[in-house]
């Protein structure tokens, strides 16, 4: 008798379709609630109510105001995986399967082949009843290609979390743990980059955690990649990622298959090697997650040891009792292996306090450097124009790149870094607190000649390193990167407007000659402003926008700062400079100027501009306050007053039209008319 | 036919089976004996293919069967607790082993419906305990199963229909030399329909025996003499056991009868009976002489 071999097993794919063809029928249904009756019913809507085009879009792009559909792709597939491989979940049902004159791989190629019936054919359905849906009632706005990339889309996340789902189960004995290793294995390349990063970011002095994180690390897993997914739909190459894990995937499983013992049904994990490896790598992720839970919401290292000690015991004390089906865990044994694990631990801490990689330290040389991007953040680095963006929003923003290459500058920030590393954190607490006072993130990038890339990101506190960061901030080379307006020459400008600042003035300038000037007129302001003027806290007197021609919507803006004497030359030549800014007696009736109240320690509050104090009369009558009205004095008081809270005066103005500034002002350069008023 | 050479299994840090041999003629019935957890349901799901042992031999008809079809679709296995699926009925099981097994015989299966008296169309996991082994049969033996394994098949099944299951076995092997692994905890089960016994202590084979070879070489003798027991006799003919009531000697002696009677008369005793022994009995003995005792391998 000679029996065919084949790669499926009609008898078993018949049963299987016969046993849970109501999966795919239950599928059918909730999509076709979820998006032809979706579009239907917005239709049968737009009768009486006005619906905006892309309201059908949406549907087919997975919907973000309504998450349906993204739940549906994220459990269906990894239901339908438990229910089709229960079998082997479950001995009697396992043994009988496998007493079948059926071999092993065709027992999984059949049931993988039936899940993905039971996917796709209700995917496919839906995606023509749609398409004939929003032909036949010409519905505007969707086109064949967005309801293909919705099923090309869908499919593909189908055929991901089945085949993760399938795959997961061969290491797992039991239906729910396979249900949740396969979520926390869709979900695990970001989770354990974000807690490895966060974890790290507590140890390494310097670590450029915004640099890592920032560069979409939740598309690292197929999970969370989902919920971006209604604004980027998939890209080519994610596609081909992910059809490419599938197959990986198919063929692990498989593999797995042949080699797991039926017997193991029902335990936790059916390979014996894998067991100790489940298990620390569980407690190593539960105390990474506990560590960075406690370090988050108590800022203290204390809380985080505490954390990590807390997540790695429950963790690995759990897995040994989900492992030996027994709460007889705490034996000789297993303390024994939670001790190693934890002295490991504690070995690993002591490394990396002792910067046992030199992270910490290292520097590259002058002469390797080919060049060096510093900035607040590292976002104008990572940003990446060629991602498309959907289709509502059309203003593309193009963050320039802060990097320099002038050797002088390259000699400048290694010096500042060298600086920074040399002081270090105070300890290492201090990294914690976020709210440190006049604390500057630096971020740099090195460029090295031989290609390789150093990242570093630092909080330093601005007064102690003032000395470097200002000769970096006053070159050349900064301020040209710093400030878009050196990017464009003044023939690509469209038209240029000034608005006062706190104020309806404006002022648009169109003619050529006159943007020429204003052009030249704040280049050379920018390059004469020094670190002092660039870090007073003084609000500028007006916002440039520059509006730049043949791109829609493309414009960047300047400020007229205080400090920019050639541009307030230029605009008063013209017979504009009253037009731009705020002016005192036309603009501002009084200003009223008051000591800052002493800081009660508690009261952490610092007097809050605007909400505070707006009532003007009550201003007026308050004891020991200096009213102003000298158009003079006005002047000099706009002219300083200045953001920074930690000041001896407040200042008020009063404008014509009710408005209130506020700001203050220090006693250090203040002129005789107020020192006289609070002294005497 | 069914050739098991070595085999070991662990569960982990159990050992299920230790060098475990065995060898089934075709067309004989091979009994499984032994106590809970002795090891017969893991040597029996190791011969039905469902595990793989973790060394040592195993062949039926010369071909190893982990993963052959060909010798699996001529092998059925009836566990101790058959899996059918979740509202199946008979009829859409029978449909099921239809379309895997390629020796099905539809007439067979209609035909046993006239011994089982369950209706075809009833869902079988709503049937009793009882029926639904009673369902496992009427479905197997439609296979025409070259090999039967059988894990306490005759449990929850009442008299009649032990009756009737062991019959249909006995007729296919007696008509198709269908070959027959059956496993029991109560070797009386198992007397009446056996060729070969094995006896599986603690993932050991104790000891395996041919029935007939049994039957014939071991007795039970009754002897008596009028005066003293002549002390030669005892030398002459060890006893596996032996026991006094009143005057008469109980003995149970290996070897053939007729050599035994003539030895016996040798000695004139007052009276002499030769009685068949149970196969309980000879167990009994038969372990108690290698230093088991029978109550604590079996029941």
């Amino acid at each position: 008798m000679k029996l065919k071999t084949s790669f499926i097993n009609t008898g078993i794919l018949l049963n299987d379709l016969k046993r849970f063809t109501w999966i795919g029928a239950g599928y059918l249904l909730l999509l076709l609630s979820i998006v032809p009756l979706k579009v239907f019913m917005l239709y049968s809507r737009a009768q009486d109510l006005q619906i905006d085009t892309t309201a059908y879009l949406r549907i087919f792009q997975f919907d973000h105001y309504v998450p349906t559909q993204i739940l549906v792709l994220i459990i269906v597939p990894v239901l339908t995986g438990l229910l089709l491989f229960r079998y082997l979940q479950d001995g009697r049902a396992a043994d009988m399967a496998h007493a079948l004159p059926v071999r092993r791989e065709t027992h999984y190629n059949t049931h993988v082949a039936a899940g993905i019936i039971f996917l796709f054919v209700p995917l496919i359905l839906t995606a023509l009843v749609s398409w004939a849906l929003v032909a036949g009632l010409g519905i505007e706005g969707v086109n064949g290609t967005n309801i293909l990339t919705w099923l090309s889309n869908s499919l593909l996340i189908n055929l991901l979390f089945y085949i993760c789902t399938v795959a997961v189960g061969m290491v797992t004995g039991m239906t729910t743990m396979q249900g949740v290793l396969s979520y926390i294995l869709l979900l695990l390349p970001s989770g354990l980059s974000v807690l490895l990063l966060h974890n790290l970011n507590q140890y390494l002095y310097g670590f450029a955690y915004d640099y890592y994180f920032s560069s979409k690390i939740e598309y690292l897993s197929p999970l969370t990649r989902l919920t971006d997914i209604s604004r980027t739909p998939f890209q080519p190459g994610e596609m081909a990622v992910y059809l490419g894990i599938s197959i990986v995937l198919y063929f692990a499983g498989r593999s797995l298959y042949l080699r797991r013992n039926t017997e193991t049904a029902g335990s936790a994990i059916t390979f014996e090697v894998l067991r100790p490896i489940f298990k620390y790598s569980v407690t190593f992720c539960f105390m990474l997650l506990l560590g960075s839970y406690f370090n988050a919401a108590q800022e203290s290292m204390a809380w985080t040891y505490f954390g990590y000690f807390i997540g790695s015991l429950l963790a690995y004390f759990l897995i040994e009792i989900l492992l030996n089906k027994s709460l007889q865990v705490f034996q000789k044994r297993q303390i024994r292996g939670y001790s190693i694990y934890a002295l490991a631990m504690v070995v690993l801490l002591g490394l990396f306090h002792f910067d046992w990689t030199g992270y910490e330290s290292r520097l590259p040389e002058i002469s390797e450097i080919k060049s060096i991007y510093m900035d607040s953040s590292f976002f104008p680095l990572n940003y990446q124009p060629d991602v498309p963006i959907a289709q509502d929003v059309n203003y593309v923003y193009t963050p320039v790149k802060a990097i320099f290459t002038d050797q002088d500058n390259i000699a400048r920030i290694h010096a500042l870094h060298r600086q920074i590393i040399a002081n270090g954190p105070d300890h290492k607490e201090s990294s914690l607190s976020k709210s440190m006072k006049n604390a500057e993130r630096i971020c740099l990038s090195y460029e090295l000649e031989n290609g390789r890339r150093i990242y570093r990101q630092y909080e330093i506190p601005i007064p102690d390193y003032a000395g470097s960061l200002k000769l970096i901030y006053e070159s050349r080379e900064y301020k040209e990167l710093h400030n878009e307006i050196f990017s464009f020459s003044p023939a690509a400008v469209d038209f240029i407007d000034i608005t006062g600042y706190e104020s309806n003035k404006s002022l648009r300038l169109i003619d050529q000659e006159s943007i020429a000037q204003a052009f030249t007129a704040l280049q050379s302001d920018i390059y004469n402003e020094t670190y002092e003027e660039m870090v007073n806290g003084k609000p500028p007197w007006a916002h440039v926008n520059i509006h730049i021609k043949n791109a829609s919507d493309h414009s960047f803006g300047q400020n007229w700062e205080k400090s920019y004497a050639n541009f307030e030359q230029w605009l008063k030549d013209t017979g504009n400079y009253e037009r731009a800014r705020l002016v005192p007696g036309a603009d501002i009736t009084c200003a009223f100027i008051d000591r800052v109240p002493a800081i009660n320690e508690e009261d952490s509050e610092r007097p809050q501009s605007k909400t505070r104090r707006l009532d003007i009369a009550a201003l007026e009558e308050k004891p020991g306050i200096l009213k102003i009205t000298g158009l003079e004095q006005l002047e000099w008081c706009l002219s300083q007053y200045h953001r920074n809270s930690e000041a001896d005066y407040e200042v008020f103005f009063v404008l014509n039209n009710g408005g209130v500034i506020s700001g203050f002002l220090d006693e250090a350069n203040a002129p005789a008319f107020i020192l006289e008023h609070f002294t005497l | 036919m069914i050739e098991i050479e070595r085999v070991n299994k662990r569960f982990q840090e159990t050992e299920a089976l230790k060098e475990v041999s065995l060898s089934v003629n075709r067309g004989s019935i091979y009994g499984l004996v032994g106590s809970n957890g002795a090891g017969k349901t893991t040597l029996l799901k190791i011969l039905a293919g469902i595990y793989r042992p973790d060394s040592g031999h195993l062949t039926i008809d010369s071909q190893p069967v982990f993963e052959n079809r060909s010798i699996k679709a001529r092998t059925i296995f009836i566990p101790d607790a058959p899996y059918h699926f979740p509202n199946f009925t008979i009829r859409d099981m029978a449909l099921f082993y239809a379309r895997i097994y390629p020796r099905w015989n539809q007439d067979r299966f209609e035909k046993l419906g006239d011994v089982f008296n369950i209706e075809i169309k009833r869902r079988i996991r709503t049937l009793s305990k009882g029926m639904q082994r009673q369902a496992s049969f009427w479905l197997s033996l439609p296979l025409m199963p070259d090999v039967m394994i059988l894990d306490e098949p005759l449990d929850g099944l009442d008299p009649v229909m032990r009756k009737k299951v062991k019959n249909l076995i006995i007729q296919d092997v007696a008509e198709r030399k269908m070959t027959v692994v059956i496993s029991s905890h109560n070797l009386r089960e198992l007397e009446d329909i056996c060729d070969y016994i094995g006896i599986l202590h603690q993932g050991e084979m104790l000891l395996q025996k041919d029935l007939d070879d049994l039957k014939t070489d071991v007795h039970k003798v009754q002897i008596a003499f009028s005066g003293e027991i002549p002390p030669a006799l005892l030398q002459d003919l060890p006893a596996l056991y032996q026991e006094k009531r009143g005057s008469v000697l109980i003995l149970i002696v290996r070897g053939a009868s007729a050599e035994i009677i003539s030895r016996m008369r040798s000695y004139h005793p007052a009276v002499l009976d030769i009685l068949p022994l149970t196969l309980e009995e000879i167990f009994i003995y038969e372990m108690g002489d290698r230093g088991y005792e029978i109550k604590n391998v079996l029941y």
